[in-house]
């Protein structure tokens, strides 16, 4: 073990880390923004709408997420904008991210028992309030722990951005590897990064759920 | 040694909670015996007990003249039976439960051969002889093939009767089998039953039919709180209720009964 | 007009290509699967039965797979094995990555469905005087097989996405070689989007399956 390779590439390393870091937490806020208000309008009377959201996740979550960056990468220059590869790769982590949660977003608001909007209705409350004093709450917590995990997802899948070029931990690790050959150890402690970030969202869920099926 | 099912003293806790305080009783062979109270006064617990699906920590069960889960040592002190004694003994006992416990995954007619195919290892071909004849005993013979999901309660119950019978126990144990039923399917359990009745099987029942009860059983046991209250003849417990308890107790079911 | 007649020629020109490589990603798929679901059966048996070590090092084990990225996974298999003397090709590396990450998700899987065959259903074998070992055999792990069927399915869709971090590994899979035709050919991301078809190919048919699965298993699920 070369452990002064490890520590002489530690500033490097945590420098991606935070790259890494920015591209998920941009994904999973904005894809969850979008998640929420797809899924809500997913219950829209339109047929279009409903159809376009279908189309949306059915394509989005039936490709590799690897393809949808490579996608955007090219996709951004073809049609005229210059964008760095770090923005399309977080472009197309987050409309994975969305498609996701769009997909738990509905099924969590068709899940509410339709009693409760019943109740709502003859205690004579109108659309709006219903849906975001009664509905959303409610829908909200049964849908924590799908989002958890499929936040890891997207935590993982940060790491494919080394491989369509966008600057990030995996891409780090993988120069520092190619200029020194300390494979176990760089790549080894890159690994410990990401499960020290997903770990405690998978017990997270973990737990809510246990707790979720004890209540029920 | 005359009783085909002799319960002395049984006693069983979860922890603090005990559930049987000291409960004794004989079944004699062909006789059927009825088992009521509320829940929780420990009905059900013995007759898990007396198939060992639970132990207890004191007392004794004797069934056909052998002990129950425990043998007995010359100096007194009890020592848990071997795993396959207990599934030997357990072949000898028919339970059949509330829930039905039907094994999804296989027909009707596998359900009922599960026991001689798994348990003794008899030849598949001589268990479906016995698992058919089983079958038309209890009015099933065109559900042969079926999967348990697609027969209403009643039917799954009558299939797990017919499991337990299998198995050419010498006695059986009925767990509340009609409580988990709509109304209009307990007729066609408790028919099977009666018939076995006449067939002169050892039977207890658990349950909450007191017309059943009284109708089929040659003694019926009142429980409460781990003990049991009154027995006897149903006609006399159930017409001289000598405690207030049991006074509420069927109070509370003939409201019910006829709200 | 002239534009969508280049951009179908370019299509028609690499679909040869694009074939092949779905062959490669298609092998991959195949292979990994059934070392996925093998070796998840193991784990979950020994998570349940093994001594506690061995037991909580599995656990562990499972953590670990489960909470990192694919793509490290196989750089450890590709660029660390060589250094201790043992050269697996690409092809090899992505299937053993990718089975045994997904063996941890399923081992899961099977450990919970296993564990969800409800209490009664020992208890209705052991009424039947069946030994435990036989109950286990003939009566509840075929309950579970039923229940992880169309889980399974699903894991398998989640597979064959996963296949394309191969190129990450110098693996000519459908997505390297959509890089390739698309940077030799300074074609567009249309490629792409052929690259894409392709996969939605591949996870619509799984997913009409998985569908069909749970039709089917629903009845015997109980």
């Amino acid at each position: 073990m070369n452990m002064n390779v490890l520590l002489q590439s530690l500033p490097y390393l945590a420098k991606g880390a935070v790259q890494t870091l920015w591209m998920a937490i941009l994904a999973i806020a904005i894809g969850s923004l979008l998640g929420v208000v797809l899924g809500l309008a997913a219950g829209s009377r339109s047929k279009l709408v409903r159809g376009s959201i279908d189309t949306f996740i059915f394509v989005t979550r039936g490709i590799p997420v690897l393809v949808l960056m490579f996608i955007t990468y090219y996709a951004f220059p073809a049609v005229g904008y210059r964008v760095s590869s770090f923005t399309a790769v977080t472009v197309a982590l987050t409309l994975y991210a969305a498609a996701f949660y769009t997909d738990v977003m509905r099924g969590a608001l068709a899940a509410v028992p339709r009693g409760q909007l019943e109740a709502a209705r003859s205690l004579g409350i109108a659309r709006l309030p219903t849906v975001f004093h009664i509905l959303l709450p409610q829908a909200m917590k049964s849908s924590i722990p799908p989002w958890l995990n499929t936040s890891i997802v997207m935590v993982k899948s940060t790491s494919y951005a080394a491989i369509v070029g966008a600057w990030e931990l995996t891409y780090a690790a993988k120069e520092i590897v190619e200029r020194t050959l300390a494979t176990f150890e760089i790549f080894g402690a890159v690994m410990a990064v990401y499960f020290i970030i997903c770990y405690p969202m998978s017990l997270l869920s973990r737990r809510l759920e246990k707790r979720a099926a004890v209540v029920h | 040694m005359s009783a085909m099912i002799e319960v002395r003293n049984v006693v069983k806790s979860y922890g603090s909670l005990e559930v049987l305080k000291g409960v004794s009783f004989d079944v004699a062979q062909g006789e059927v015996a009825a088992i009521i109270g509320a829940s929780g006064s420990g009905k059900s617990t013995i007759l898990r007990c007396i198939n060992f699906l639970e132990d207890f920590q004191g007392g004794t069960i004797h069934v056909s003249g052998e002990s129950v889960g425990y043998d007995t040592q010359p100096d007194g002190s009890r020592k848990h039976q071997s795993d396959k004694t207990i599934a030997r003994h357990r072949q000898e006992v028919g339970m059949v439960f509330q829930s039905f416990n039907l094994f999804p995954h296989k027909t009707v007619v596998e359900n009922v051969m599960s026991g001689p195919v798994l348990a003794k290892g008899m030849p598949k071909k001589e268990a479906r002889t016995i698992a058919e004849a089983l079958l038309a005993k209890v009015g099933l013979s065109e559900k042969l093939d079926a999967l348990p999901a697609n027969l209403s309660g009643g039917q799954q119950q009558r299939v797990a009767i017919a499991r337990a019978l299998a198995m050419q126990p010498k006695v059986m144990l009925f767990d509340e089998v009609t409580s988990a039923l709509d109304p209009e399917l307990v007729g066609e359990v408790l028919r099977v039953i009666r018939d076995l009745a006449q067939d002169g099987m050892t039977m207890i029942l658990v349950t909450h039919e007191m017309h059943f009860a009284r109708d089929v059983a040659d003694q019926l046991l009142f429980f409460d709180s781990g003990r049991i209250l009154q027995q006897g003849v149903p006609r006399d417990v159930l017409d001289h209720p000598e405690s207030d308890r049991l006074k509420t107790f069927l109070r509370r079911f003939s409201e019910a009964n006829y709200l | 007009m002239d534009w969508w007649m280049i951009k179908l020629r370019l299509i028609a020109s690499i679909y040869p290509q694009m074939l092949d490589a779905l062959g490669v990603t298609v092998t991959i798929a195949a292979a990994s699967l059934p070392l996925a679901v093998a070796l998840g059966a193991v784990i979950a048996m020994l998570r349940m039965f093994a001594p506690k070590p061995v037991s909580a090092l599995l656990g562990g084990w499972i953590e670990v797979m489960r909470n990192t990225p694919l793509l490290l996974q196989m750089f450890l298999l590709y660029f660390a094995l060589p250094m201790l003397g043992w050269r697996l090709d690409g092809v090899y590396c992505g299937i053993l990555a990718i089975a045994l990450q997904h063996s941890a998700f399923l081992a899961e899987t099977f450990r919970g469905a296993i564990e969800t065959i409800s209490r009664r259903q020992w208890e209705a074998a052991r009424a039947l005087g069946i030994a435990d070992r036989t109950a286990m055999w003939h009566l509840i792990l075929p309950q579970a097989a039923v229940k992880v069927a169309a889980p399974i399915g699903n894991q398998l869709i989640i597979l064959v996405k996963d296949t394309s971090v191969v190129s990450g590994i110098a693996v000519l899979d459908l997505t390297l070689t959509g890089k390739i035709i698309l940077e030799r050919n300074a074609a567009s991301f249309e490629v792409f989007l052929v690259v894409a078809s392709f996969y939605l190919a591949l996870t619509v048919v799984l997913g009409l399956l998985v569908r069909w699965i749970e039709n089917k298993t629903r009845t015997m699920a109980g």
